[in-house]
């Protein structure tokens, strides 16, 4: 009798609960659509009024609290583990010239971007002369001048220091001080593209009065200055917690203060979760205004749009997902000498890849882009057929890659003699080798989906894949501690993003010159994982490296190193973007920034209510 | 008893030293490098030049023992130096344990965590103890009634549903739906006691990670209260004790919960170091800037002198409070003598 009552009142409180949960999901969802059409249209027309400048003074305009769930180790962009810590630079330091969202340098701390045309750039191309602004001062009070340019590049090219900057100022012969607000930077040799010293979010300037006692080894021991750094940017720190928080406050010596800029009075970046729960606080619960690197499926990144609190922000630069050909033979012996120049005897030239670009067509032929880009990123990435898909500067040789044609592809297989003579699926080729291929990648779900699809696709056309996925640790560790590095390469094809730092070309495409494969004799040392070499490429790459930024043939060299390593080496599948949520109410973002800080113009952000 | 400790204490060494040099080598034979977020188009000479500066190409032994020294001698030094205001011997140029990615003092930084792991998780075990040991004495006191059945079930389910999901589930129906709570902790908040707000902010930011942890705690530890007053109840000497006339109350409150609460104890007193080391999936969750997401983070970022500065304090607590409930249990228990 007891029994049965209670459970009487159990299904009686199972349904009443029910009930709630249902009713209340019917009119949440309700009320989050009529919501979402309310506020797209008068937040449309909040942008049209708020395009005024908004009255008040610098720093009225309360918190902007940005979430980045890599929490930020430190503040100082030379010392930095990852984009995380330069973003976090980024508010308080600055660099003499930036890039905008279209990769174009323009004027931060300078007055003007040197050109050859206005003498700021030598004729002979070895020689810029910076002039910076007149009248900045850094948050301390103290002008900056160009002094600090000096010890920057002091700071940064000393050894001992553990510059990850570096490589910016590997070519750089001398930075001499003229006067108080000019600078001359002198290379090696012709440098076409200058503008990667002092440029960007990865170099800004230190103060010297700061820094001085930083340099070299005693670099480690300045946690306070590496915390703190003294900027000239729109704000300054004021409480650093390594892996956590971040908390700045406005700089009253910024340049653009008297004119009201920043508009936010306090800064905040609170760091941790995962990418999924800080695109949530933004797009969902609306309780912060920016989340950065949102690596998340489109089928959950989509739907949390739709609530119409914050919106998706996409920028395009050059993050390519690629299938990476060896050149070079894996199954050479010993494998660790095989790693060398192909042309040279002990090279060990791959028995089917290597100038064999009929192949190479064949097999990105049979690839659907779409249906890949739909699977792994949806709007936050889209199909490429090249590993540059930077404006003009993106060959389109290879655009009928957009189309899949198992057909086609089987047909060039057949012309190139390739046949399943022994009936089991596989093609052979003429000399008996079966087309058949370790396919290595990192272990993420995308990827390994990535994999799947793809094998399916070369199924069609008579090619097998031996899939296998690497930890992510093991396959990206610099040290090459393990056989699994991309830099070794001990497989026919791998698959990963491989992105450039800077808008130029030109420094991308070094990595694909003879010189820089990785082998043994260099510990593995060398961007040219594919070992891409050919006379070609060398001979048209040394052309560019000679070549000023306005000529008019500049463009056309640029497309054929493309073309020169799309024909064999790199099979081009997504060029993926880098996403951000912004919440509704911030405006002044313009279009995300790929190139440089997503930050850059924090000074101009602005809230409407 | 005093000799007992004494020599726990002295054995205690040893240990440490074997679980410094185990930490070390494994984490010394783990591949994985401090340089590999940065960008793939960073020059292989730079990172090279990045870890000598970072000290990680010396030989095994040579890192091991200098940081040893530093754990040993620096730390502690530093530690003196800074709660007395003292200076001993050349202390500006004392060298300290550097995290690799933030180039600050690990000490610093663990120092800096610990008022966060102490309220959340603190309040959280505290809360988790206060429900679950009534729970269970009652329980067991009154087996099988309806209460001891709905209490079974709530802390059948607080144990065997896993922190992520009822933490996620939680963010989900209180921040997404109702919008009562934020769903990450605001760290830098400093309770003004003194300010409604500010207290009101805090009790706001506490109230899910707390719930979630102290739900998951008590469930283990009421089952376990449960069980050991079951034992006790049936006892000769509760039969004794009602003979002789007590009343109930006395015979519950005095004899059995004092007989039963001797493995509860015991229990408690091995749990506490959890509370440094930190619940490191709640943490990362709520983003907590706890111990245990500081140890996550360093792992993920191959800081290697931050994760071997953490597992070795996790390693010394866990020794420290072994010896602890062994003496809790001598002192609990008049029939224990460890002499």
């Amino acid at each position: 009798m007891k029994k049965t009552r209670l459970l009487a009142l159990l299904a009686v409180l199972a349904m009443v609960v029910a009930a709630c949960g249902g009713t209340g999901e019917e009119t949440t969802t309700t009320a989050v659509t009529g919501d979402d059409e309310a506020t797209t249209t008068t937040s449309d027309d909040t942008t049209e009024t708020t395009e005024a400048p908004t009255a008040g003074g610098a720093g009225e305009g309360g918190n902007l609290l940005l979430l980045q769930w890599q929490a930020v180790s430190q503040v100082n962009a030379y010392l930095s583990t990852g984009t995380k810590d330069l973003l976090a630079g980024s508010l308080v330091l600055e660099p003499l010239a930036e890039y905008d969202p279209t990769g174009a340098v323009v004027p931060a701390l300078a007055a003007e971007i040197p050109t050859v045309e206005n003498g700021g750039i030598s004729e002979d191309l070895t020689q810029i002369t910076w002039t910076l602004q007149d009248g900045i001062v850094w948050s301390d009070g103290s002008p900056l001048t160009a002094d600090d340019v000096v010890f920057t590049w002091e700071y940064c090219s000393d050894e001992a220091t553990g510059c990850q900057a570096a490589g910016n100022f590997v070519d750089i012969v001398s930075v001499e001080a003229v006067d108080d607000l000019t600078v001359t930077v002198t290379f090696e040799g012709a440098k076409p593209f200058p503008f990667v010293a002092f440029t960007g979010y990865s170099s800004p300037i230190l103060q010297r009065a700061q820094f001085a006692d930083c340099v070299g080894e005693a670099a480690v021991g300045c946690t306070e200055e590496n915390f703190s750094p003294v900027g000239t940017g729109p704000y300054m720190v004021t409480e650093m917690r390594p892996e956590d928080t971040v908390l700045y406050e406005v700089n009253p010596n910024y340049r653009g203060f008297a004119e009201g800029r920043p508009f936010f009075g306090t800064v905040e970046i609170k760091g941790g979760g995962d990418a999924e729960a800080t695109a949530r606080s933004v797009l969902e619960i609306g309780e912060a205004d920016y989340a950065w690197n949102l690596q998340v499926a489109p089928e959950i990144l989509t739907p949390m749009e739709a609530a119409g609190i914050g919106s998706i922000a996409v920028n395009f630069t050059s993050s390519v997902e690629a299938i990476r050909v060896n050149q070079t033979d894996p199954d050479a012996d010993p494998p660790s000498e095989y790693q060398g120049d192909p042309r040279e005897p002990t090279g060990g030239t791959n028995p089917y890849f290597y100038d064999n670009p009929d192949l190479i067509r064949a097999l990105s032929m049979a690839i659907n882009r779409e249906e890949l880009n739909a699977v792994g990123y949806g709007v936050t990435g889209e199909p490429t057929c090249t590993f540059w898909p930077v404006g003009e500067e993106a060959t389109t040789t290879f655009d009928w890659c957009l189309t899949q044609d198992v057909e086609g592809a089987n047909a060039i297989l057949d012309d190139l003699g390739y046949e399943d003579t022994d009936g089991d699926g596989i093609r052979e080729t003429p000399d008996g080798l079966p087309l058949e291929w370790d396919y290595v990648t990192s272990t993420n779900a995308v990827r390994q989906s990535f994999q799947d699809l793809i094998a399916v696709y070369w199924e069609q056309i008579g090619v097998a894949t031996n899939m296998s996925n690497e930890d992510a640790g093991l396959f990206f560790d610099g040290t090459c501690a393990s056989d699994a590095c991309i830099w070794k390469f001990f497989a026919p094809l791998q698959m990963y993003t491989n992105s450039s730092v800077g808008p130029d070309a030109a420094t991308y495409f070094a990595d694909y010159q003879c010189s820089a494969i990785p082998t043994s004799a260099n510990s593995w040392g060398g961007g040219n994982i594919e070992r891409h070499c050919t006379e070609e490429f060398d001979s048209t790459y040394e052309e560019l490296s000679v070549t000023p930024l306005d000529d008019p043939g500049r463009i056309d060299l640029i497309h054929a190193l493309q073309d020169d390593v799309l024909a064999t080496s790199v099979i081009p599948l997504v060029n993926r973007g880098t996403v951000s949520a912004f919440a509704n109410t911030i405006q002044g973002v313009g279009d995300l920034n790929g190139w440089d800080s997503e930050y850059w113009n924090v000074e101009d952000w602005t809230r409407s209510e | 008893m005093g000799r007992y400790i004494v020599r726990r204490t002295l054995f205690a060494i040893p240990t440490l030293i074997v679980i410094s040099l185990i930490i070390f080598a494994i984490l010394d034979l783990a591949p994985g490098d401090p340089t590999s977020q940065l960008p793939l188009t960073i020059p292989a000479e730079v990172r090279e030049r990045i870890r000598e500066s970072l000290g990680l190409n010396d030989p095994f032994l040579v890192k091991w023992l200098k940081w040893m020294q530093l754990m040993f001698i620096n730390e502690p030094l530093n530690a003196i130096d800074g709660i007395f205001g003292t200076c001993i011997g050349d202390c500006e140029n004392r060298a300290r344990i550097i995290s690799w990615s933030s180039r600050a003092p690990a000490m610093d930084i663990i120092w800096q965590r610990l008022p966060q792991t102490m309220w959340v998780l603190g309040v959280a075990f505290v809360l988790g103890i206060v429900i679950a040991i009534p729970v269970g004495v009652y329980s067991a006191y009154k087996q099988y009634s309806w209460f001891d059945n709905a209490g079974t079930f709530v802390t059948m389910v607080g144990f065997s549903v896993p922190v992520f999901f009822t933490g996620i589930l939680a963010i989900l129906v209180f921040s997404v739906w109702l919008g009562w709570f934020p769903s990450f902790y605001t760290t830098t908040h400093v309770v003004d006691w003194t300010s409604w707000d500010s207290i009101w902010f805090q009790f706001e930011q506490m109230v899910m990670p707390v719930t979630v942890l102290s739900l998951f705690n008590a469930a283990a530890l009421s089952r376990f209260t449960r069980a050991s007053v079951l034992d006790n109840l049936n006892e000769d000497y509760v039969r004794t004790a009602r003979s002789k006339g007590l009343r109930e109350n006395k015979v519950v409150t005095t004899h059995v919960m004092r007989n039963s609460m001797i493995p509860v104890v015991t229990l408690i007193a091995l749990q506490v170091p959890g509370i440094f080391a930190g619940a490191i999936i709640t943490e990362t969750i709520f983003r907590i800037n706890g111990l245990g997401q500081l140890l996550i983070i360093s792992i993920g970022q191959s800081d290697v002198p931050m994760v071997q500065t953490l597992t070795f304090m996790f390693a010394f607590l866990i020794v420290l409070f072994n010896l602890v409930a062994d003496v809790t249990y001598g002192v609990m228990d008049p029939r224990i003598r460890y002499d």
